[in-house]
């Protein structure tokens, strides 16, 4: 019979409907899963790494580890670049400069910024690994229009190297400018190397794969001194506030940009370690300042509720038109 | 006596229709700003704000679609049966709104979308707007011709989709 027929279909669709909503719900889960493609909270589920400052020694055992974990994969171009159309943004080539661990370069995703401070005892030293942060809400990954970077369920923000077109919205996004461009690699030498994209984005991607694995980055498990720790965010944060408290300290990374899963502490003001920085050149672009960034997509976020209100503002003018009409023709 | 039976000719007002097209050619400019092409061949600047009014559009277009669905489907479903080139229109349009309203959602700090799923709804958002330019374009041409731009008054009685 047909309406038996589509009796069980429905009765499958149903199924199938609530099977997929399940499903869903077991993986939007407070444990962080490889699996899961939607996360509704970061609370207990984001990793974080904490670095005091006064620990660090600036030995580069984190840059060290970070190149010998990343560097062999890197791509080199092929010479000659092509030349972009129009030339306004300059050719970007660092594989002839790979040995430089002194900034950020596509081949370098951490390095140790250091800057000299009057103290007491005459002149004091700070060392500090810098890497991308990794946002709680990063807008690198919100503005990149090809979905290329992304965010893993555990916070870990990263560049697919096989869609990225390395026209860089992900670079001019970021509050510290952390992001940096190599030409003449990647998929868009496949397409239209002249006139469609720049070559790869690269930056730290927080080891993401390890962190899957329930393991710390290689910088975090390289460090010889103990200043770098890792853990559940929620838990680094309650150990960098305490940290703080007991040094009578500053943080740096918990509420910059909205928050970070990177948290620095200091018994130096990082205003003054900042000043100092700029002072003493330490600051350019891939040198990151210190600069505390807003949330920046907090605009927008403040519009969703209007977003989400505008169909049912939609219902009521329609009701009312509606209404009208039938007035009209019983009018009529 | 009988009563001439004069069927419409417009479901929608010139008003509906000018917030619409203003709604969509705001959506579609502060779109272009997340556009990468747009941005190296100089035919727009990058500006935060543009997000912003990108947000707007949206909430616009999502209003007046509601309305419209709605009026045509209680009002006008018999007189009215959409022409191909609106057919194609309104799943894209259809599409972007669903892929835009999951972007929206996954720029919430405590929502994410993650892996392939991110990037399937990128592209669909990416893919859906690259899609309706032609055809927003093609709809310019025919409206400047006098031609019907999305929906078509119904030659028959059963509203069958026109050609």
């Amino acid at each position: 019979m047909p309406s038996d027929h589509f009796l069980q279909r429905r009765k499958l669709l149903k199924g199938l409907t609530s099977a997929g909503a399940a499903a869903s719900l077991a993986l939007a889960g407070p444990r962080p899963s490889q699996g899961m493609s939607l996360r509704l909270s970061s609370d207990g589920v984001d990793c974080c790494t904490v670095i005091d400052v006064d620990k660090c020694t600036g030995c580069g055992a984190c840059v060290a580890a970070c190149r010998a974990r990343n560097l062999p994969h890197l791509p080199v171009p092929k010479q000659p670049i092509p030349q972009p159309v129009p030339s306004w943004v300059p050719i970007s080539d660092w594989s002839t400069r790979q040995h430089i661990n002194n900034r950020l370069t596509p081949y370098n995703w951490i390095y140790i910024q250091s800057c000299t401070l009057p103290s007491a005892n005459g002149v004091h030293r700070v060392f500090m690994p810098r890497r991308c942060l990794h946002c709680l809400n990063p807008q690198c990954v919100s503005l990149c229009p090809s979905g290329a970077a992304r965010q893993s369920p555990q916070g870990a923000a990263y560049i697919d190297e096989n869609i990225c077109f390395g026209d860089g919205p992900c670079q001019r996004a970021c509050p510290w400018l952390i992001p940096q461009r190599q030409s003449g690699v990647g998929p868009y030498l496949n397409f239209a190397p002249r006139y469609k994209g720049y070559g790869l984005i690269f930056k730290c991607d927080f080891c993401h794969e390890l962190l899957a694995q329930g393991q710390p980055p290689a910088c975090v498990a390289a460090c010889p001194a103990g200043a770098q720790s890792f853990g559940i965010r929620d838990a680094m944060v309650a150990h960098a506030q305490e940290m703080a408290e007991q040094k009578k300290g500053e943080l740096f990374g918990l509420r910059e940009n909205g928050g970070t899963n990177t948290i620095y502490v200091s018994t130096i003001p990082f205003r003054d370690i900042e000043a100092a920085m700029l002072q003493q050149e330490q600051v350019s672009f891939g040198r990151p300042s210190l600069r505390p960034a807003g949330a920046s997509m907090e605009k927008e976020n403040s519009l969703v509720d209007i977003v989400l209100a505008a169909p049912l503002a939609g219902a009521a003018l329609a009701s009312l038109r509606l209404l009208r009409d039938r007035a009209k023709g019983r009018k009529s | 006596m009988m009563r001439s039976q004069k069927k419409p000719t417009q479901l929608f007002s010139g008003i509906f229709c000018f917030f619409w097209t203003t709604a969509l050619l705001t959506a579609v400019f502060s779109g272009l700003s997340h556009l990468p092409f747009a941005v190296r061949y100089g035919l727009v600047q990058t500006d935060a704000r543009t997000t912003i009014w990108h947000y707007y559009a949206a909430a616009v277009l999502l209003m007046l679609g509601t309305y419209a669905v709605i009026i045509w489907w209680c009002g006008g479903r018999r007189e009215f049966s959409f022409t191909r080139c609106g057919a194609i229109r309104t799943v894209l349009l259809v599409l972007l709104s669903l892929s835009g309203l999951g972007l929206m959602l996954h720029n919430l700090p405590d929502v994410a979308l993650f892996g392939n799923a991110y990037t399937a709804i990128k592209f669909c958002h990416l893919y859906s707007a690259l899609l309706l330019v032609p055809i927003l374009l093609m709809q310019g041409v025919l409206w400047l011709a006098g031609r019907p731009s999305s929906l078509k008054a119904c030659t028959t009685e059963k509203g069958r989709p026109s050609v």
